[in-house]
């Protein structure tokens, strides 16, 4: 719950906080059902079939069905079908609800710790990574942790928004000033780098764009988020 | 720094006075999130020293992290403060004024 408070979601009173909740969550539910119902045949078939049915967005949607899979395939907990819905439908609603940017390879990342976290809100006792199929919790539950997901990783491109516009012009500035600063730190390593040809950009626009999260595992980019939550927000 | 998951809680009233104190700074995630790359890149300077254009790429494509654990986080966490503390003033130009933070925050 402190990840909610910190993000600006949730409000420091607590009962405002259960109402708010209980709105917050409602409202994403039915931004769902709006975005996913809109000429709905209920053909259900893999990826671009189901999106093209249903008549979303195709581009954004394609893109999301190619993404999914291959968001930390590495961990068990992201390779059952009810995961992978969820993060379909997270990520679909943030894209439509925000056209300046869109779906960008990359958000697929920053959803899974906060999804990862409040799922193991509802779990004791096991290891959220492996063995526990989110498919077998009740609806209402895995509603809650979807809706909490989106709206946490809305609040949080709300502050890296322009990472993820056309172009990545805050990831370009970045990367720029990331090569200033270990300039000022260690000239040697980013002398002899440039002297082997290696661009900043060629390694460190992932860092940016991703926070770090193909660099770490998950549980350690949960621990991260927690210091940048805290001493940021 | 404490931990906010798990068994090992700041109190809320911590964690708010750290957060209006620390809302006050321009750019909160992006800049810290900067310094942690610079800490993280470092890490690897005497095993970059060595190796040529290919070597790099490879290595900096998959970096031994996969046995890192809360402890390498939070040593990098506390480099990447020492970078800020030492550097933050100096460098006015790293930032990017002209994207101001969405007013809700």
């Amino acid at each position: 719950m402190t990840w909610q408070v910190l993000l600006g979601y949730l409000p420091t009173s607590a009962e405002r906080r259960v109402a708010t909740l209980e709105r917050k969550r409602k409202e994403y539910l039915d931004g769902v059902k709006q975005a996913f119902e809109r000429g709905n045949t209920g053909a259900a078939g893999s990826g671009s079939v189901r999106g093209k049915a249903r008549g979303l967005d195709e581009a954004i949607w394609h893109q999301i069905s190619i993404d999914v899979p291959r968001t930390n395939p590495h961990l068990e907990l992201y390779s059952y079908e009810a995961t992978q819905r969820s993060l379909e439908r997270i990520l679909y609603v943030w894209a439509i609800r925000h056209p300046a940017s869109g779906y960008v390879q990359g958000i697929n990342d920053l959803v899974t710790p906060f999804f990862q976290v409040f799922l193991s809100q509802y779990i004791t006792g096991s290891n959220i990574e492996t063995g526990m199929d989110p498919g077998q919790l009740p609806k209402a539950v895995l509603d809650a942790v979807e809706a909490d997901s989106f709206w946490c990783l809305s609040k949080l491109l709300d502050g890296i928004q322009d990472n993820y516009v056309h172009a990545q012009p805050g990831i370009v500035r970045q990367v720029a000033s990331l090569r200033e600063l270990t300039k000022r730190i260690d000239a040697g390593l980013v002398n002899h780098m440039e002297d082997e040809g290696i661009e900043f950009m060629q390694f460190s626009f992932r860092w940016m764009n991703c926070l770090l999260m193909r660099e770490i595992s998950v549980q350690n980019t949960i621990r991260m988020w927690d210091t940048y939550l805290v001493s940021v927000f | 720094m404490g931990h906010v998951l798990g068994e090992r809680f700041l109190t809320i009233n911590t964690i708010l006075a750290l957060t209006i104190l620390l809302q006050s700074e321009e750019q909160g995630f992006t800049e810290f999130h900067l310094y942690v790359c610079a800490a993280f890149l470092v890490k690897w300077t005497e095993q970059l020293l060595k190796m040529d254009f290919q070597e790099t790429m490879m290595f900096l494509q998959a970096l031994p992290t996969r046995s890192w654990n809360e402890k390498d986080i939070e040593l990098l966490l506390s480099e990447a403060y020492i970078w800020q503390s030492l550097y933050k003033g100096s460098t006015a130009h790293l930032r990017d004024s002209d994207s101001p933070r969405p007013s809700a925050w």
